[in-house]
């Protein structure tokens, strides 16, 4: 079973991955907020069940942090980055788990956050933007951007 | 003969867990359906004893699935199996027609008593 768990998790992670893109540049896209909600929701019960419960914790922050989206029908760009950052955690909770090593620090640090944004109301403008690991597709893509802008100087 | 369980929810892994929990407990699951437009249709093809329906698919939600197949087959028996804090879903669940329902992550034994319940 954790074979399948971390087979089908990584599969719901790329989703919630490729949806929050959209959300970066829609964040009215309702049909993106709905499918990261129901991926993690997914995920949460799965992690649950096999005992990662600091994962099914943070999973559950970030849930409600959708659902406050769902609510207003659209994400502020501030709780993009906070979930961009549970799913980079999620990533490492997963090839933890595939070791049989806890749950890293990051996710446990990440859901009083996430509990405290949900409280609060949509920030109207990002106070700070997450960056990401380099090898992933947003920093190449910032890049890229970066080296056109400078070409066309 | 065993009775013949339909088995909804969208995670292959809970689809599988609670088959297996189903089968050793000499349930036969005689379906499986990851969406509640799939439920609703194979609920209608194979006529289960009992299904088992999370709440939060695609397409169509477990308690959309419920009250459609409830007004197809008011005898309809549905163990509704919810993730933590979804106590209101669960109970508008109920109201839809919902039999009973179990809270993921659930023992194997709590699912096995449900459905044994249920089915009477």
């Amino acid at each position: 079973m954790l074979t399948l768990f971390l087979t089908e998790g990584r599969e719901l992670l790329n989703r919630v991955d490729a949806e929050l893109l959209v959300l970066e540049r829609t964040p009215d896209a309702r049909g993106a907020i709905d499918a990261v909600f129901r991926a993690m929701h997914s995920l949460k019960g799965m992690s649950a069940t096999v005992g990662l419960t600091e994962a099914a914790a943070a999973l559950h922050a970030g849930e409600t942090l959708l659902a406050g989206a769902r609510d207003v029908g659209a994400i502020a760009p501030t709780h993009v980055a906070a979930l961009l950052e549970l799913h980079d955690a999620m990533c490492g909770a997963l090839d933890a788990a595939g070791r049989s090593a806890p749950a890293p620090r990051s996710l446990c640090e990440l859901t009083p956050r996430l509990e405290g944004l949900a409280l609060r109301a949509p920030a109207a403008r990002p106070t700070r933007r997450y960056r990401r690991r380099p090898r992933s597709r947003r920093r190449v893509r910032r890049r890229c951007f970066l080296i056109g802008s400078l070409a066309q100087r | 003969m065993s009775h013949r369980v339909l088995v909804c929810d969208d995670a292959l892994f809970m689809r599988t867990l609670v088959g297996d929990i189903l089968q050793q407990a000499g349930f036969s699951v005689c379906g499986q359906a990851e969406t509640g437009a799939q439920a609703v249709a194979q609920y209608k093809a194979l006529r289960p004893d009992l299904v088992t329906m999370d709440i939060v698919m695609p397409d169509m939600g477990g308690i959309d699935a419920v009250k459609e197949i409830t007004n197809w087959d008011p005898n309809a028996k549905i163990v509704m199996c919810s993730a933590m804090g979804q106590q209101s879903l669960v109970n508008e669940a109920l109201q839809a027609g919902a039999s009973d329902f179990v809270v993921k992550p659930f023992q194997p034994n709590r699912v096995i008593e449900a459905v044994q319940r249920v089915l009477g």
